[in-house]
């Protein structure tokens, strides 16, 4: 029967009664996001297997198109979404010693850094479409070409289908981040309330799986549309 | 831990002493930091190595360094090493059917041009540009006598010769429907079924027989239908001249003898 020496002890606040143990209701609660990650994974591959059957199919449109997408801002993201992706697994950390306030640090810096990321989302865009590059029917040809043209570049193909996939794969993983900074900002606003302890931090564990997921995204986004020849 | 049979508590499908019982692992900073480092050296990596023209190999290079980036995130961030094997199932088993949904699609795409053969379907697909026009030299002209841009290479408008000129019939059995087009959608050449002196389509064994209309697109004034100046091309060639009707000719020519 139970041991008397942790007899003592009284589950946290959100325990529910229907769970035996806080770590199977964490564990319940984590299993259903990783069956949310994997809905996710399935998402995304459609949109990369769109991506390798253009490029499959059109080598040279895809090629001649992804010069105009800027490598180092490109760059920049990745090195920022990394180190967002590093505060979080840290803010995780703190959660499950129980340590809000440095918790709640950490959830701050990841936050500054998806605003970081999504800011240069906005100077990339805004730089594409003052020169006609809209996706798909809204992709000027005339103004396109003579930005391609002042840029040293000439498209081969129709490179409005490839701009198509980049604003769908990027416009939608910059969904995610939006969402991403929704979640992030409720567990620092639970953790500010000192909610967090040892036993229960399921909600900055499962939001920062969810980060991860995004940041692994990138990490193959970054090299298919940015850097790959 | 209790192991006795009257526990009423389990985790993880064992009998457990009390309800706070938690087995997660926590992982000291430096672990973390040295996997951000790891990241990052990736990072440099696979941006440096675009700059050096691997040319085919870059794509799979480029992946492996983007997959050894995941398995880091995965393992460490995500806690994967440490967690329950169940959630390494249930992620696993996303990336299976990621497989089987990338392994059929490139089966599928593979076959295609084997299909389009049986079909006699001639689907052509060029690495020409647009750009291509603007670089045009008529006075051009490659090895076989096609036109060829200012520096030499074969221009996407190199495809409307290349169908329009009479020569290129005889590869194909004139019975088979036949399609030919290039990239950016614009039919080149046209075969429509032929019609006898009344107007009916000419069956043979069952087939509708198909004859070449001939150029649709008069050669070099394939332009780009997005830009302006395709728009007024295209109207332009919204009202052709009629061809002359050679296969009418001999019979207004007897009705003219009556």
């Amino acid at each position: 029967m139970s041991d008397h020496a942790t007899a003592e002890k009284k589950p946290h606040r959100f325990f529910a009664h229907h769970f035996n143990t806080v770590g199977q209701q964490a564990g319940a609660a984590k299993m259903g996001m990783w069956i949310f990650l994997a809905t996710e994974v399935l998402m995304f591959s459609g949109l990369f297997l769109a991506y390798f059957v253009v490029r499959g199919l059109y080598p040279e449109m895809v090629l001649s198109s992804h010069e105009l997408l800027d490598k180092t801002m490109g760059g920049i993201n990745t090195v920022v979404l990394l180190t967002s992706s590093f505060t979080m697994a840290m803010a995780v950390r703190y959660a499950q010693l129980g340590d809000n306030k440095r918790c709640a640090q950490q959830l701050l810096v990841t936050t500054a850094c998806a605003f970081i990321f999504m800011g240069v989302k906005y100077v990339e865009y805004t730089g594409k479409f003052s020169h006609g590059v809209f996706p798909g029917g809204y992709f000027n040809y005339d103004e396109a070409i003579q930005y391609a043209h002042s840029h040293g570049h000439s498209f081969r193909g129709l490179p409005h289908v490839f701009f198509g996939l980049y604003f769908v794969m990027t416009g939608l993983h910059g969904v995610h981040v939006v969402v991403g900074i929704g979640v992030i900002l409720w567990v620092y606003l639970k953790a500010q309330k000192g909610h967090f302890s040892t036993d229960y931090y399921a909600p900055v564990e499962n939001v920062g799986l969810y980060w991860h997921i995004v940041d692994l995204v990138w990490i193959f986004l970054f090299p298919l549309l940015y850097l790959v020849k | 831990m209790a192991d006795n049979k009257d526990s009423k508590l389990f985790f993880g499908g064992k009998a457990v002493g009390d309800f706070v019982e938690n087995h997660e692992h926590v992982s000291p900073t430096s672990m973390y930091l040295k996997v951000l480092g790891a990241l990052f050296v990736l990072t440099g990596l696979t941006y440096a190595v675009s700059y050096a023209n691997l040319g085919p190999a870059s794509l799979p290079v480029a992946m492996i360094v983007a997959a050894m980036k995941a398995s880091l995130v995965c393992a460490f961030f995500m806690h994967l090493k440490y967690d329950d094997r169940y959630h390494v199932f249930i992620f696993a088993s996303s990336l299976l059917f990621v497989g089987i949904f990338f392994l059929f699609t490139i089966f599928d795409l593979s076959a295609r041009d084997r299909l389009h053969e049986v079909q006699a379907t001639d689907y052509r697909r060029s690495d020409g540009g647009w750009d291509d026009l603007k670089r045009m030299d008529p006075t051009n002209k490659t090895a076989d006598n096609k036109p060829a841009c200012t520096d030499g290479s074969i221009p996407m408008c190199d495809q409307t010769f290349a169908v329009c000129n009479p020569e290129d019939h005889g590869h194909h059995d004139p019975g088979t429907f036949l399609v030919r087009r290039i990239e950016n959608g614009c039919f080149v050449s046209n075969m429509v079924p032929k019609v006898d002196d009344k107007g009916q389509p000419v069956v043979e064994d069952g087939v509708p027989v198909m004859v070449d209309a001939g150029c649709v697109l008069p050669s070099l004034s394939c332009t780009n239908p997005h830009t302006a100046e395709g728009v007024k091309a295209a109207a332009a060639a919204a009202k052709p001249a009629a061809p002359p009707a050679e296969g009418k000719a001999p019979a207004a020519d007897a009705k003219a003898a009556e």
